[in-house]
């Protein structure tokens, strides 16, 4: 079908089905090792290091993946890596042949004015749906309720299919299809990448609170009462606390009352008291650094540092920061006021508080296996009148101020045994994203059977 | 062969036969699976006890309400790998009759002196069986009574070393434990579980009395109190007569007990008393072990439809052909009709578990090659398909030995409308990745090693395979975005590349490789053939390999080996690709080229069927 084109236009190398063959097979390649990767590795670290970045476009793969595949149990790591192109740079790649593929391959089949009513259709159909979703309203309905979403969808959907047909023939439009809703979804990946947050809400049973935690980083907290049940937080992020390790420099900042020295810094670290002098209410904490967590692990890493704190130039001390709760902040006057510095997961304070009036699971008759679990809430809105009861559980979620607020499980207080929610909170600006290519894709994959299937039939008569 | 059209009247009577043959045999079957149904309701046991009656008892076990007969039956396949008595587990007063495992239950229950000498401890590991005193040549069953000294408090009966053993080995990290340290844990188990029967604190037979109850043990252990409403419901009074009547062997009391109990525990759950009163019927009419037979059986016929059919007359071939047919779509239909059994006795979508997965699996691929059959007529799909069966059935069975094939659903998964949804979309994909890859596998073994692959069938076969891929690609994607979709709706993420999701991507990528490279020329019908062999490979991994590698190898029973059985297929599949892809296809024995000129590949076929829509 290419056979006018040249063979040595870069084009036709880059269009060529040969590279699409090679790339998927690479693609499989990076998902496998990526997959036993966790084994030894936690999630996200995988997904950072095998899926999404890579320095200049390459990661290493290392060649103890293969160890808990090929030698289950065995202890000894394996030494060594190969490079392999990131998975960015894959589906970048994959993009551009399919890109080409198209330009190349795939012929406009309409005429004239037949023509220019499919181009007019596609752009029509496309508009509408971009309204639906970009214009924040409509964007947020439609997110609260799937049905709805595609109700609205359905329209320009067929008008999409209709003008693609016009366009680009009964044989083509079909896969045009199908390949522009794969390429919606990997944007929408893309999009997820740079700007979702996800994080976790614990509430006490009696108790609210307005603070979305994030497991995945953490930062150094400085944080001082300003009288009523206002604070001051000032954070210093988990990238700058790094780095700071590394050079071994003070972090400085006109924004913090202290500056800081990190003088060890522990991805993930066990604590343990020490009772000084014998006293009981004289504890110290010593921490000690531990494994990160793999994949196939039902924890997560608790990093820990110690770090010395000045006032200005003169030393204040030496104290253990961690994110176990056990360990408490390091307690420092500066001008009068008591800052709490503290090693914490990442905070987000929310304008808004969840209460927790209730918390509810049931298990199966004797098992530990729970059958459901679900949490009353009341929603304190900054603004008085949009406060409101919630019920979250298991698959409904409460969706306020863009956010998602998923019941994800439970735990028991130590103290006093009450249990409290934990809910999983995301804010995905891409979340609609896969939805509507899924709805592109089987609108291509539908029109491109019914077209086989007609073309088959009149083969058969014929 | 031609003589037979030609003749002007009527028809002769090997047409008749011809025709009538696999219809006959069909029905044959079918009847023969019908008697099965009525059989499975009469009694079975000592006749004298009525063991069917107490095997439908409704009780409550791990959250699921289910007949006695299911809990003895599971209790007693993950203790000795069999789901009744036989051979070693027999005594001298069974007369070397098979007995159900009810009858082991009851012999616990009652405390008899049968239930300590019953041979039903399966121990595979020597070093294990040294704690007894016993190496492998003394077999690999054992009784309670092994566990014991003569002195019942002696401290280093085998019994309390087990313990002590298992104890120290659950310290230990799971992938850190050597091979004798996990047999002792799996030892632990099985002897945890014949004490937890024994003691009655598992299952729960007091059903709830009032509503708003639940169920609850008739006895208190020392980790939780039963509630004091249990301890005098009436249930509790009627169990312990049942188990009275049976220590002292007294049949007609245990037959006047077991019947009065029965009455009271359907008073008070009228619904799940008449399920578990079913599903006893459903356990012992075993509607997949008769379907591995006649699997078995369609495959023979199969097979053999695929190899003479350059042989045998038209007439002949056809009823060969139809009957193989036949049989599978019986099978099919028992089956059907097993899984719909399911569906009801659960309350919920086909697959739940790796078992169901199986299972239905197994269903799909079936249904999925008969269609194909009925258009290619070659009994290569028939072949395949029975083969996909058996495999699939027999994992399904091995899978069984990990508990209750109908367990309660963690809260998360609970939710009909997903199950219905995601779960069966990608578990349809699996099935048609497998049915390419077996067909893909008949194509390689049929030219090289047999001279019956002619061109046209080659063709009718790679366009099996390309639809089949088809649909399997259709899908597999469109579960994997079902299943993004649905964990978007549980907790915000659409896609986490947790092992399972990759697993299903996987899928979707080999079967998009096969049809790119199809679609640009790189491959013709062997390299179309080699990878979806691959895709077997992939198929297995997603299924199995990404859960062995959370679970490690510290499981018990099938999934303890399933990660030497998964490499195991996966070599096997690389041979046959190697091989398809190193031996020239000139040396094929279906495609060598014919040293006679005249005597063309294609004209050989004109005195065989035509196989309608080949090639399509």
């Amino acid at each position: 079908m290419s056979a006018r084109i040249s063979k040595h236009n870069p084009l036709t190398w880059l269009a060529s089905l040969r590279l699409t063959v090679v790339l998927l097979a690479m693609g499989m390649y990076l998902i496998f090792v990526g997959t036993l990767a966790q084994v030894e590795n936690g999630i996200w670290w995988v997904v950072e290091h095998y899926f999404r970045e890579g320095r200049w476009g390459v990661v290493q793969v290392e060649f103890d993946v293969f160890r808990a595949l090929l030698y289950p149990g065995s202890e000894q790591k394996w030494q060594g890596s190969h490079p392999f192109p990131s998975g960015f740079v894959i589906i970048g790649l994959l993009l551009a042949n399919l890109l080409a593929a198209h330009a190349m391959r795939f012929k406009i089949t309409g005429k004239g004015g037949t023509l220019w009513l499919g181009i007019g259709l596609i752009v029509l159909s496309s508009a509408v749906t971009g309204y639906t979703v970009l214009e924040p309203q409509t964007s947020a309905r439609i997110q609260q309720d799937v049905m709805l979403m595609l109700g609205i969808w359905a329209v320009p959907m067929a008008v999409l299919g209709v003008g693609c047909h016009l366009v680009f023939g009964g044989r083509k439009a079909g896969i045009v299809l199908v390949h522009a809703g794969l390429i919606l979804m990997l944007v929408g990946e893309y999009i997820t990448g740079l700007g979702a947050t996800e994080g976790r809400m614990l509430i006490p049973e009696f108790g609210a609170s307005n603070v979305i935690i994030d497991s995945r980083e953490v930062e150094l907290a400085f944080v001082s009462d300003l009288g009523g049940d206002r604070q001051q937080h000032v954070v210093v992020p988990e990238d700058m606390v790094l780095s700071a390790h590394e050079s071994e420099d003070k972090i400085t900042d006109e924004a913090l009352p202290l500056s800081v020295r990190i003088n060890a810094y522990m991805p993930n670290s066990v604590g343990k008291a020490a009772f000084r002098n014998s006293d009981p209410t004289d504890i110290s904490w010593e921490v000690s650094e531990k494994p990160t967590v793999t994949g196939t692990e039902q924890s997560e890493d608790r990093p820990s540092a110690v770090a010395t704190l000045y006032e200005g130039d003169e030393r204040v001390g030496q104290y253990v920061l961690s994110t176990w709760e056990t360990i408490p902040p390091a307690r420092v006057e500066v001008d009068g006021r008591v800052w709490a510095v503290s090693l914490r997961f990442k905070e987000t304070h929310l304008p808004y508080t969840l209460q927790l009036n209730d918390f509810s699971h049931d298990l199966f008759t004797g098992t530990s296996t729970a059958r459901n679990f679900s949490s009353d809430m009341r929603l304190q809105a900054a603004n008085d009148a949009e406060s409101r009861d919630a019920y979250i559980k298991m698959n409904h979620p409460l969706r306020y101020d863009g956010k998602a607020f998923f019941q994800a499980g439970f735990f028991q207080q130590p103290m006093n045994r009450n249990l409290g929610t934990i809910l999983q909170v995301a804010d995905n600006p891409g979340a609609w994203v896969p939805y509507l290519s899924c709805v592109v894709v089987t609108v291509g994959l539908s029109m491109h059977f019914v077209v086989s299937l007609l073309r088959y039939g009149r083969r058969a008569r014929a | 062969m031609t003589n037979e059209t030609d003749e002007p009247v009527g028809v002769t009577a090997t047409q008749h036969l011809q025709r009538w043959l696999p219809l006959a045999l069909s029905l044959l079957v079918l009847a023969y699976l019908l008697m099965g149904v009525q059989r499975a309701g009469k009694p079975e046991g000592l006749a004298r006890f009525d063991y069917d009656a107490f095997g439908k008892i409704a009780v409550s076990e791990d959250g699921r309400v289910k007949p006695i007969d299911t809990v003895a039956r599971n209790a007693l396949l993950m203790i000795s790998g069999k789901q009744s008595l036989k051979d070693e587990m027999l005594l001298p007063g069974d007369n070397g009759v098979e007995q159900p495992a009810v009858v082991w239950y009851a012999e616990l229950v009652a405390g008899l002196p049968e239930s300590n000498e019953r041979r039903v401890i399966r121990i595979d590991d020597p070093e294990v069986l040294g704690l007894l005193g016993k190496t492998t040549e003394d077999g690999k069953y054992y009784a309670l009574n092994d566990f014991f000294s003569d002195d019942p408090s002696d401290p280093d009966a085998p019994f309390f070393q087990v313990g002590r053993l298992a104890e120290q080995a659950l310290q230990v990290r799971d992938d850190q434990r050597t091979r004798f340290q996990d047999h002792i844990i799996g030892l632990r188990q099985k002897l945890g579980t014949i004490a937890e029967l024994r003691t009655m604190l598992s299952p729960f037979v007091a059903a709830p009395a009032e509503a708003g109850q639940e169920w609850e043990p008739v006895v208190r252990s020392r980790n939780a109190a039963p509630e004091p409403s249990a301890l005098d419901r009436p249930t509790r009074a009627t169990w312990f007569a049942v188990a009275q009547a049976l220590g002292e062997n007294n049949p007609d009391a245990f037959n006047a007990a077991v019947a009065e109990h029965q009455a009271v525990v359907s008073a008070a759950e009228p619904g799940p008393s008449r399920k578990a009163a079913f599903e006893r019927g459903f356990n012992r009419y075993a509607p997949f072990a008769k379907g591995v037979a006649l699997y078995v059986l369609a495959g023979i016929l199969g097979l053999a439809a695929m190899l003479l059919r350059s042989v045998l007359p038209v007439g002949w071939y056809t009823a060969l052909w139809r009957s193989g047919l036949g049989i599978l779509v019986v099978t099919f239909l028992l089956h059907t009709a097993a899984l719909i059994v399911r569906i009801w006795l659960q309350g919920r979508p086909p697959v739940t578990n790796l078992y169901s997965s199986a299972v239905f699996i197994g269903w799909a691929l079936v249904g999925g090659a008969i269609l194909l059959e009925k258009i290619t007529k070659l009994g290569v799909a028939s072949f395949a398909a029975s083969a996909g069966g058996v495999a699939t059935l027999i994992v399904a069975h091995n899978l069984a030995k990990d508990g209750d094939t109908m367990g309660v659903m963690v809260a998360v998964l609970d939710s009909n409308f997903w199950l219905a949804t995601h779960v069966i979309t990608i578990t349809l994909g699996y099935s048609a990745t497998f049915l390419a890859g077996f067909i893909a596998i008949v194509y390689i073994v049929l030219g090289m090693c047999t001279p019956v692959l002619d061109r046209k069938a080659g063709r009718a076969m790679a366009g099996m395979v390309y639809a089949t891929v088809c649909f399997a690609i259709v899908f597999s994607f469109v579960g994997t975005v079902l299943g993004g979709i649905w964990a978007d709706q549980s907790w915000g993420r659409f896609w986490g590349w947790d092992p399972k999701e990759n697993g299903a991507i996987l899928i979707v990528l080999m079967n998009a490789i096969i049809l790119h490279a199809r679609w640009g020329h790189l491959i013709k019908e062997r390299g179309l053939m080699v990878l979806a062999v691959g895709g077997n490979i992939i198929t297995a991994w997603s299924w199995f390999g990404t859960n062995l590698l959370g679970v490690g190898l510290h499981s018990y029973g099938f999934m303890d080996g399933a990660m030497y059985w998964l490499a195991g297929f996966a070599a096997s599949q690389m041979l046959i690709m190697a091989v398809a892809l190193m031996v020239p296809v000139e040396l094929w024995w279906s495609f060598r080229r014919p040293s006679k000129p005249g005597v063309q590949g294609a004209d050989s076929t004109t005195s065989r069927p035509d196989p309608a829509g080949a090639g399509a």
